[in-house]
């Protein structure tokens, strides 16, 4: 066997690679999405993650929650805890004492965060019967061009 | 050799390229960024900024006027939002979300807008003329509520670009910038009660091949 066809498997391979990811590239899901919760009057976030890595350098501060003209705001900060620039999008839901969704969710909200950028969202419920607010925030899944 | 090398990363490409091939249902409010002009995710991003303003103002929380009755919540009419961009806009589209949104929350009351007007005049015209409609039920014009306040705005939008040059890597650069102002003046007294910007700034930059 001379030289040549030794050298020949790994090219082969690596073009067959470089066609698959190209292809598979375009057919990716959506993110998962970590969410928390902020219930009134309560100063602190349940939440429920499922991108890990995305919770390690996506911080939930300061929730604060209050009723002003008898519908409940809350105001959180979002910290990109890293170097790196973060695309994210987060939307809210909200809900009842019952735990019943009150209105549709809002549309996603693309959101840059420059390395360690603190970026604070306060939303006012759309009804007077709201009393928790879920933030779901997953990295970037826009429909690019 | 070379050949043969071609034809295995084309066959490679087809065998996964029926894969991803599919039209499919989408979330409608994922963000979209096809291109730099204005989108349904500027429309979103602009109509709920003005909603969460609105529902925050206290100037927006009660107004009193003769003949009202008991229920002292704001009777709105959505006017028009005047697009200065340089894109065809329908503009409607946003005051239709802010709108909907409002109406949702419970805390104003609209009148109908100029279709909605036109429709409704149709039908008084329809109940009073036709002779198909029992008198005693027909529905008659100037009995409609008037409104308090009106809702009008306009956006614009600034744009800028750079060709492709050697200093830019051969890549373009566009920007383009749109401010969205809505009012909310007392029709009676013409006071402005609140009044909100919103801005959306999008930056698409084209390499060399596209």
């Amino acid at each position: 066997m001379n030289r040549a066809s030794q050298k020949r498997p790994f090219p082969v391979l690596l073009w067959l690679c470089a066609a698959a990811a190209l292809t598979v590239v375009g057919c990716r899901s959506s993110s998962p999405q970590n969410s928390y919760v902020v219930r009134e009057h309560l100063h602190q976030v349940e939440d429920v993650v499922v991108d890990r890595r995305l919770a390690t350098y996506l911080k939930i501060l300061s929730p604060i929650s209050e009723r002003r003209q008898g519908r409940m705001e809350v105001q959180v900060q979002l910290q990109n805890d890293q170097y790196r620039e973060l695309k994210i999008e987060w939307q809210v839901e909200w809900y009842d004492a019952a735990g019943i969704q009150v209105a549709a969710p809002t549309n996603w909200a693309a959101e840059r965060l420059g390395g360690g950028q603190i970026k604070t969202i306060r939303q006012v419920a759309p009804t007077e019967s709201a009393n928790s607010m879920r933030i779901n925030v997953r990295k970037s899944d826009a429909i690019e061009g | 050799m070379k050949t043969s090398l071609f034809a295995a990363a084309a066959f490679a490409a087809l065998a996964f390229a029926p894969a991803c091939s599919s039209v499919k249902y989408d979330d409608p409010d994922r963000v979209e960024t096809l291109t730099i002009d204005f989108g349904s995710t500027d429309l979103q991003t602009l109509a709920n900024g003005m909603t969460d303003s609105f529902l925050r103002s206290p100037a927006l929380g009660f107004l009193d006027t003769p003949g009202k009755g008991a229920d002292k919540r704001i009777m709105m009419y959505v006017g028009r939002v005047e697009n200065r961009t340089s894109e065809h806009i329908d503009t409607q589209g946003i005051t239709d979300s802010i709108r909907v949104k409002l109406l949702q929350s419970g805390r104003f009351r609209f009148t109908a807008d100029d279709a909605g007007q036109d429709q409704l005049a149709d039908q008084v015209r329809f109940q009073q003329g036709s002779g198909r409609v029992d008198p005693a039920q027909a529905r008659a014009f100037g009995k409609q509520i008037g409104a308090d306040v009106i809702m009008y705005g306009t956006l614009r939008s600034i744009e800028k670009g750079r060709g492709r040059s050697i200093e830019s890597g051969g890549a373009k650069k566009e920007d383009v910038y749109y401010q969205f102002v809505l009012n909310a003046v007392n029709i009676e007294t013409g006071e402005i009660l609140w009044a909100e910007e919103r801005d959306i700034r999008k930056v698409e930059r084209r390499g060399l091949f596209g």
